[in-house]
């Protein structure tokens, strides 16, 4: 159970909110988003290092997934009848491991050993984390694996369970990543779903400079997938886009989100120097903590 | 031996055999190649069991890192190409998706070192006991006769974590009793010896047993052990074994670096020190040919490894140099 079952925007009441009208539902996922990143920042300050710039670009895919969408069961990890999330963009682990642990994976006062030695929250998803599906951090090997999953699924008839996956953008320059496509394509995978957190920023500068991606949506299309665009940061579109996604039944989807690095943190959002860096200093995370206070009040009302 | 011996076979025949015959009493694995069904002869159980295929294309990495998601699911994902092109070109993946998670994933591979003959060194893999024998978490059998063969296809599926298995092309007989059993980490003793130890690993297994048989002759009494588990070994089990000899002499289808020229002298060194000459590719690569041919040019022939066992008895014979 979630250590922060008493409050209303906890991970239950959200999870089993279907009484909420969708303007509600969208303003608490949102106002959860705003706690997410206070617990990012911090997990990351606390680490001493970790990738603030794409955990921040993701964090409102990930809370309307974990928050709402998938049927999950954190006290039972192994769950056969789960849908699968695999965040293949593993450096965003910050942003899955204050979700997992505000589901109630474990505890939170294990956000503060990450990357610490002797704690199972690594520096990358490894499978010592309960709630983790499999490795990532190696571009491209999350994709890989969650193509397995929708594989291995399917090849059981099982198909209640749905398999979500995100990937970076930087990330779609490994060719692995172009075997995944093609192969999901080629199969007409339609129990996988893939977000790419398209926020035009890679480790070394922008994409369009380091190698293009464009003309993205066509690429995916030309591979036998159904696209959708949105702004990832609008948790109305976040909700819709799914809802798409699990309406297309003849093929693999991919829902392009267009972000911000480092969204939420005025200094932050599209800086290079917050793709993966030392933490933010005291008076940045005092600066930012206080900004994501400000919102926080805005939204709770 | 009352019945007659069975016609040599190739070791990836022996393996679609030994999977077949798997396929029928359990259906929790599923298959998955990269287009290479006819080199790794797993067209034969794609025949027989269609539904049980998964076809992965000419995409390697994607290949394993599916079989780690597929895993997950709880299907034991076997995977097969030729070794060259999922010990390197997708090592990465399978040591991160597979062994790193150490998940349930069996990769079998076909195509291993100058034994392949005329598709020459792109498509031979000569570093594969090397970068595999590296990776922890992994078990790398390498069985060299179908009743081997037989018993680690059970064992690999069996075992819970990730297993790397090596076939073979060139047909080899039958060396080990029909009631052989594996058992994890041991080397068999293929023939009993006093004199010096040979130790082949697959395809290199039977020229040690003919290089026995003429050491034999000339009055030399070879013991033969196969190293048919590469990683995990039992070395102490093995060494006891090899020090009931005066020398060793290791031969394998693969670059010396990094093979059981490297292994045997490791654990030999840990437990009981003795000389060690060995039969490999050294240090280069082969060419096209006849696999003959190249077993000849390359002295992958029972005569080198006879005359090779006679160089280590005289260096065993020589009173020990002072450090």
């Amino acid at each position: 159970m979630s250590t922060t079952a008493a409050q209303p925007s906890s991970f239950e009441g959200i999870a089993n909110s279907a009484e909420l009208d969708r303007k509600e539902l969208e303003r608490l996922l949102a106002l959860e988003a705003v706690r997410v990143r206070m617990d990012i920042l911090q997990t990351i300050v606390t680490g001493g290092s970790g990738h603030p710039g794409g955990s921040l670009s993701a964090t409102d895919i990930l809370c309307a997934l974990y928050l709402h969408v998938l049927r999950h069961r954190p006290g039972e990890p192994d769950w056969k009848e789960r849908d699968r999330f695999v965040l293949s963009k593993g450096h965003a682990c910050p942003a899955l491991y204050v979700l997992l642990a505000r589901c109630g994976y474990f505890p939170r006062e294990e956000l503060a050993g990450f990357r610490q030695i002797g704690r199972m929250l690594q520096g990358h998803p490894s499978t010592k984390t309960p709630g983790v599906e499999c490795v990532s951090g190696s571009l491209g090997q999350g994709f890989s694996s969650a193509l397995g999953m929708a594989v291995g699924l399917q090849h059981q008839c099982q198909l209640s369970s749905h398999v979500y996956t995100l990937v970076g953008d930087g990330e779609l320059q490994e060719g692995q990543c172009w075997e995944v496509i093609q192969a999901a394509g080629h199969r007409a995978q339609a129990n996988f779903t893939a977000f790419v957190d398209y926020n035009k920023m890679q480790q070394d500068g922008m994409i369009e400079e380091i190698l293009r991606l464009e003309p993205l949506a066509e690429k995916w299309r030309a591979f036998g997938w159904e696209v959708h665009e949105i702004d990832g940061h609008d948790m109305g579109s976040v909700l819709d886009a799914i809802e798409w996604a699990r309406g297309v039944k003849h093929a693999p989807q991919v829902i392009i989100a267009h972000t911000v690095k480092g969204k939420g943190i005025s200094f932050m959002e599209g800086v290079q120097r917050w793709h993966g860096t030392a933490p933010p200093n005291a008076v940045e995370l005092s600066q930012a903590m206080g900004e994501l206070k400000a919102l926080e009040t805005e939204l709770a009302r | 031996m009352t019945s007659t011996p069975p016609e040599p076979l190739s070791l990836r025949q022996s393996y679609v055999d030994a999977l077949i015959a798997v396929a029928q009493e359990r259906d929790d694995f599923v298959l998955l190649e990269a287009d290479a069904a006819g080199a790794t002869f797993v067209g034969q159980f794609i025949e027989r069991f269609p539904e049980r295929h998964i076809q992965c294309g000419i995409a390697e990495q994607n290949m394993i890192g599916m079989a780690a998601g597929i895993s997950t699911t709880g299907l034991i994902p076997v995977a097969n190409t030729m070794a060259v092109f999922v010990t390197l070109r997708a090592l990465e993946q399978f040591r991160t998706s597979v062994c790193y998670a150490d998940f349930n994933v069996k990769l079998c591979v076909s195509h291993l070192g100058i034994d392949i003959g005329e598709d020459g060194p792109t498509q031979a893999a000569i570093e594969d006991l090397g970068v595999m024998g590296s990776i922890p978490n992994l078990t790398v059998l390498s069985p060299s006769d179908d009743i081997e063969m037989h018993q680690m296809v059970r064992w690999m599926l069996d075992h819970k974590g990730p297993v790397y298995l090596r076939t073979g092309r060139s047909p080899v007989p039958r060396l080990l009793p029909t009631d052989y059993r594996y058992l994890p980490g041991h080397w068999p003793t293929l023939r009993e010896g006093t004199d010096v130890t040979l130790v082949g690993i697959g395809i290199t297994a039977h020229i040690c047993m003919r290089a026995a048989e003429l050491l034999h002759a000339g009055g030399i009494s070879a013991q033969v052990i196969a190293a048919s588990t590469f990683k995990t070994a039992d070395g102490e089990g093995f060494a006891e074994r090899a020090a009931r000899t005066a020398a060793v002499v290791t031969a394998e289808d693969h670059n010396l670096r990094g093979g059981i020229a490297s292994l045997v002298p490791e654990l030999l060194c840990k437990h009981h020190p003795m000389p060690v000459e060995s039969i490999g590719l050294a240090d280069c690569f082969a060419e096209s040919g006849s696999a003959a041919a190249l077993f000849q040019k390359y002295g992958f022939t029972a005569e080198n490894v006879a005359e090779t066992a006679k160089r280590a008895l005289a260096r065993a014979a020589q009173p020990a140099l002072n450090g």
